[in-house]
C-alpha cells in the first residue's frame, strides 16, 4: 500500500489523530485530512487518490452525501471508498451500499480491522 | 421507577378536574395526562428545578459541551504521550540485539496501539452526548411553549391561574426522582454481517 494517496474525512480531532495513525501504520504515506464532505471535495481540487475514507455523522455534508457525490464525479466514480462510523444498524450498512461504499467499519475498531478491510478492498 | 407527588404530578391533577371530557375524546385525555404526568418527574430529574426549567435547560446543555471538551482535551494529551513512546519505542526495537529483549519491547508497542484504538471512546461518547444535547433542547422548547399555553390560559380563566401561582410557590428541587428506565437497542448489526453483506 506504500505510495498510495487517501483521502480521509472525520470532523473529530481525535479519530482523525488515531485514524491518521492506523493508516500511516499499514503503509499510508499520503494522507489527505478533511472535516467534513465541503471540506473534502475542497482539497480534493479534482486531484487522483487511491482510496476515501470517511466517518458519517459530519457537520455541513456528512459522509454519505460526500460519497453520493463522489460517485456522480467521474473521477471519483470508481475509487474505493470505506466508511468508519458509529452507526451500527443494518438499515445504515444497506443505504451505504447503495451509495457506492466498499467496506464499512464500525467504531470502535482495532487496526488489524482497518488493515483487514483496507486489504479486501484495494487488492 | 419510583412515582413522588411532587408540585408538577400536583398541578396537573388539579389542571385535569377543572375539565369535563366527553365520552369519546375522555380515553385519549386521561392517557395524556397519565404520560405528562410520569414525564414531568423525568424531566424533573434532568434539571432538579422544573419551575426554572428554561433557565437550567442551557445549564445542561453548557455541562455536557463542558464535559465533551475536557475529555476531547485529555484525550489529545495522552495520544501525546502515547505517540512519542511509541517512537521510543521503534527505535529501541530497531537498535535491539537480543531477540528475548527484542520480544519484550514489541509487546510493549503493541500495548500502545491498544491504548490508541481504546481512546475512541471520546469520539463515541461524544456523539452520545451530541445527541442528549439535542434532546435537551428539544424538551427545553416544547416546556417553553406548554407553560406559555397555561399562562394565556391562566389570563382568563381564574382557577388555572390560582393553580400556576400555587405551583410557582411550591416548587423545589425535592421532585427529582430515580428512574431506572433503560432504552436498549438489540437490533445493532456486527462487523461480521457487515462483512457477509460486502462479500468479504
Amino acid at each position: 500500500m506504500a505510495d498510495k494517496k487517501v483521502l480521509f474525512v472525520e470532523d473529530s480531532p481525535t479519530m482523525r489523530r488515531i485514524i491518521a495513525n492506523s493508516l500511516r501504520q499499514v503503509g499510508f504515506n499520503e494522507i489527505i485530512e478533511a472535516e467534513n464532505g465541503v471540506d473534502a471535495l475542497e482539497k480534493l481540487e479534482g486531484r487522483q487518490v487511491n482510496l476515501v475514507v470517511t466517518d458519517w455523522n459530519m457537520p455541513e455534508m456528512n459522509g454519505a452525501e460526500l460519497v453520493k457525490t463522489l460517485r456522480e464525479m467521474p473521477p471519483y466514480a470508481e475509487v474505493p471508498i470505506i466508511m468508519i462510523t458509529t452507526r451500527g444498524m443494518q438499515d445504515d450498512v444497506i443505504t451505504a451500499m447503495k451509495l457506492g461504499v466498499n467496506g464499512y467499519i464500525i467504531k470502535p475498531f482495532t487496526p488489524e480491522i482497518l488493515q483487514d478491510k483496507l486489504r479486501a478492498v484495494l487488492d | 421507577m419510583v412515582e413522588q407527588q411532587g408540585p408538577v404530578v400536583k398541578t396537573l391533577k388539579d389542571i385535569k378536574s377543572l375539565f369535563e371530557f366527553g365520552d369519546e375524546i375522555a380515553p385519549f385525555l386521561e392517557e395524556l395526562f397519565a404520560f405528562l404526568t410520569d414525564l414531568m418527574p423525568i424531566l424533573a430529574k434532568a434539571n432538579h428545578l422544573l419551575g426554572d426549567t428554561t433557565a437550567s435547560m442551557p445549564a445542561a446543555s453548557e455541562n455536557i459541551a463542558s464535559a465533551d471538551t475536557i475529555a476531547e482535551s485529555a484525550t489529545h494529551t495522552i495520544m501525546d504521550h502515547v505517540e512519542e513512546l511509541t517512537t521510543g519505542l521503534d527505535d529501541l526495537i530497531s537498535t535491539q540485539k537480543e531477540a528475548q529483549c527484542k520480544a519484550e519491547l514489541q509487546k510493549f508497542a503493541g500495548k500502545m496501539g491498544e491504548i490508541q484504538t481504546a481512546l475512541q471512546f471520546q469520539d463515541i461518547t461524544s456523539q452520545h452526548l451530541s445527541q442528549a444535547t439535542q434532546i435537551v433542547a428539544a424538551i427545553q422548547v416544547r416546556m417553553e411553549k406548554m407553560f406559555e399555553s397555561l399562562q394565556t390560559i391562566g389570563e382568563k380563566n381564574e382557577a388555572v391561574k390560582v393553580i400556576l401561582e400555587n405551583y410557582a410557590a411550591d416548587i423545589s428541587s425535592d421532585e427529582a426522582i430515580s428512574t431506572e428506565d433503560t432504552i436498549r437497542r438489540d437490533d445493532a448489526i456486527s462487523q461480521d454481517e457487515i462483512d457477509a453483506l460486502f462479500g468479504n
